[in-house]
């Protein structure tokens, strides 16, 4: 499984944000991908969730043209993402905002009861949050949320945009364990995760990718092949 | 409680009904393109005469009639959909919407076009639709109400607990919710934002045609029929908080009952007037509305 960026160009407001950014995500690979703030993170993962239109290049998922299918379609596709500013439906509970995707995708009752069996293991605080409101929650619970969201439909590869901002030093811990966890549970999946401050997520790198105003070069020195725990 | 009181709420409440099942449309649109459907109003005048027409020029059976309005309604919704709210959405990412005038003109050229459009093919008169029964008065202790009034609120009432449900627990009503809540976190999770508003536009225009059409023995449907039913229920979006379904069903029935009663104890001439006031009221002291929510998005 291969998520393949390829001069991928967008603008915002008429502003060149993305000048031709390629790269491939791979699967059994957690690629880090670095960048100030501002130097198109975020952008980079909006495009590849059809949430803004390019200007050129091109994304493919097995060779499957997704500039082709509306952003929906990337649930269905396998691709999870949690996004920086969460996102959740403030009038549903926590759990119905974790199970949506599962409704949305039509998946069978025994599916999606075993998926959020599955999300519950590796994210045990959402069990206990499972009943409050998506709108009552604090912005890190909330990321956790949208972390357990997105597992929900992340079969090949999961997006995850800056997931330690913003959260108290516990938490960012607890959420650092998790990747690494969810690394054992599920080695094939994907994984993509953006962050301004790179020492965070040395630990579970297998590849560092930086982001400079909106174009993508592989960083020398770090990259630590072959290091997935299986 | 007086015997005129009891008949003054019974029939403010009925009426209350009646605003819901226009009302509720006007705020699914809300939630979901966070637009005002100008053109409500026109949906409910092309039920009425729908109704109208194909009961008495076909020969229809009224009970066949009356959810061929709500198909109509339907239609026209979607097609409404499909041809001017498209634009709102579809340039702009499917999460995006639109963000200037562009929903107001559209919306309001489709009013005026209706209006007229209906003016020129149907003619400018009046058409009384035929009541589902012909009993013309029951009486219930104090309260007095024609037969067709009773029956077309038992239906209404059946219709909006039907809609409510299936907004509250159906596969697309839970979407549909999801999308109003949240758009670019409905997407996110599989959900086709499209085809949520195309339902959307077709459950609320069926619904104000039918509202249309259970009215059209009394309302005498003329091409501008729609335009007080708009106002009001555009009062009631207000009042029960933007884009809030059960807020919408409460406050359509607390302005019927307040019309009701302000008609006898204040003025009759001003009873249009009631709602208005109460609209003021709210955006001075309660600007989300009964079940408004400050800020929908997290
Ligand atoms: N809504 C917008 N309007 C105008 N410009 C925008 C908008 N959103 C982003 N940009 C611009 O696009 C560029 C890339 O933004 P992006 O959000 O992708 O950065 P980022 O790397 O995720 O930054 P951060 O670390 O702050 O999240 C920035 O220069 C920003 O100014
Ligand atoms: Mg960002």
């Amino acid at each position: 499984m291969t998520l393949v960026l390829d001069k991928v160009q967008v603008s915002i407001e008429g502003v060149r944000v993305l000048r031709g950014v390629s790269c491939e995500i791979v699967e059994r690979k957690t690629t880090i991908l670095i960048g100030r703030n501002g130097a198109g993170k975020t952008t980079t993962l909006r495009a590849i969730m059809g949430l803004l239109a390019l200007d050129g290049g091109d994304i493919r998922l097995d060779g499957d043209d997704l500039r082709k299918h509306p952003a929906h379609y990337r649930a269905r596709a396998g691709i999870g993402y949690a996004p920086e500013d969460r996102r959740l439906v403030p009038e549903m509970t926590i759990e119905e905002n974790i199970r949506l995707p599962g409704l949305a995708l039509n998946l069978d009752k025994g599916e999606l009861n075993g998926r959020l069996e599955e999300i519950y293991t590796f994210l045990p605080q959402l069990r206990d949050l499972r009943k409050r409101p998506g709108g009552g929650v604090s912005g890190g619970q909330g990321k956790m949320v949208a972390l357990g969201r997105a597992l929900m439909v992340a079969r090949k590869v999961l997006l995850l945009d800056e997931p330690f901002q913003g959260l108290a030093p516990a938490l960012a811990l607890d959420y650092a364990r998790t990747l690494g966890e969810l690394r054992k549970h599920r080695p094939e999946l994907a994984l993509l995760i953006t962050e301004s401050t790179p020492a965070l997520l040395d630990a579970i790198a297998d590849r560092t990718l930086q982001i400079e105003r909106g174009e993508i070069s592989e960083q020398a020195g770090s990259p630590r092949t072959e290091n997935v725990a299986v | 409680m007086s015997g005129i009181d009891v008949d003054l709420a019974v029939n403010g409440l009925i009426t209350g009904v009646f605003y819901a099942l226009m009302a509720i449309g006007l705020s699914l649109i809300f939630g979901i393109l966070k637009i005002v459907n100008f053109a409500h109003g026109e949906f409910y005048m092309v039920g009425a005469y729908a109704y109208t027409l194909i009961a008495l020029a076909l020969g229809v059976p009224v009970w066949i009639a009356l959810p061929l309005a709500f198909v109509v309604g339907a239609l026209l919704g979607w097609l409404t959909e499909r041809t001017l709210m498209r634009p709102l959405y579809a340039g702009y990412t499917s999460w995006g919407l639109m963000r200037d005038e562009y929903a107001v003109i559209v919306t309001f050229g489709l009013s005026l076009f209706l209006i007229n459009f209906v003016d020129k093919v149907i003619g400018p008169y009046a058409y009384r639709g035929p009541p589902l029964v012909e009993t013309s008065r029951v009486v219930l202790g104090p309260v007095l109400i024609s037969g067709h009034r009773l029956l077309a609120a038992g239906i209404a009432i059946a219709v909006i607990a039907v809609t409510a449900a299936l907004i509250k627990w159906s596969f697309w009503g839970q979407q549909i919710r999801a999308v109003s809540q949240n758009r670019l976190g409905a997407s996110l999770a599989g959900i086709d934002t499209a085809k949520a508003s195309v339902i959307v536009f077709m459950l609320s225009g069926g619904l104000a045609a039918f509202a249309g059409a259970l009215l059209s023995p009394v309302i005498n449907a003329s091409p501008d029929v729609g335009i007080f039913p708009a106002i009001k229920s555009y009062i009631i979006v207000v009042l029960g908080g933007m884009g809030s379904v059960p807020g919408a069903i409460i406050a359509s029935l607390f302005l019927g009952v307040i019309e009701s009663f302000g008609a006898v104890y204040i003025s009759f001439q001003y009873r249009d007037a009631f709602g208005l006031i109460l609209l003021m009221l709210f955006l001075l002291f309660r600007p989300q509305g009964l079940f408004g929510e400050k800020g929908r998005e997290v």
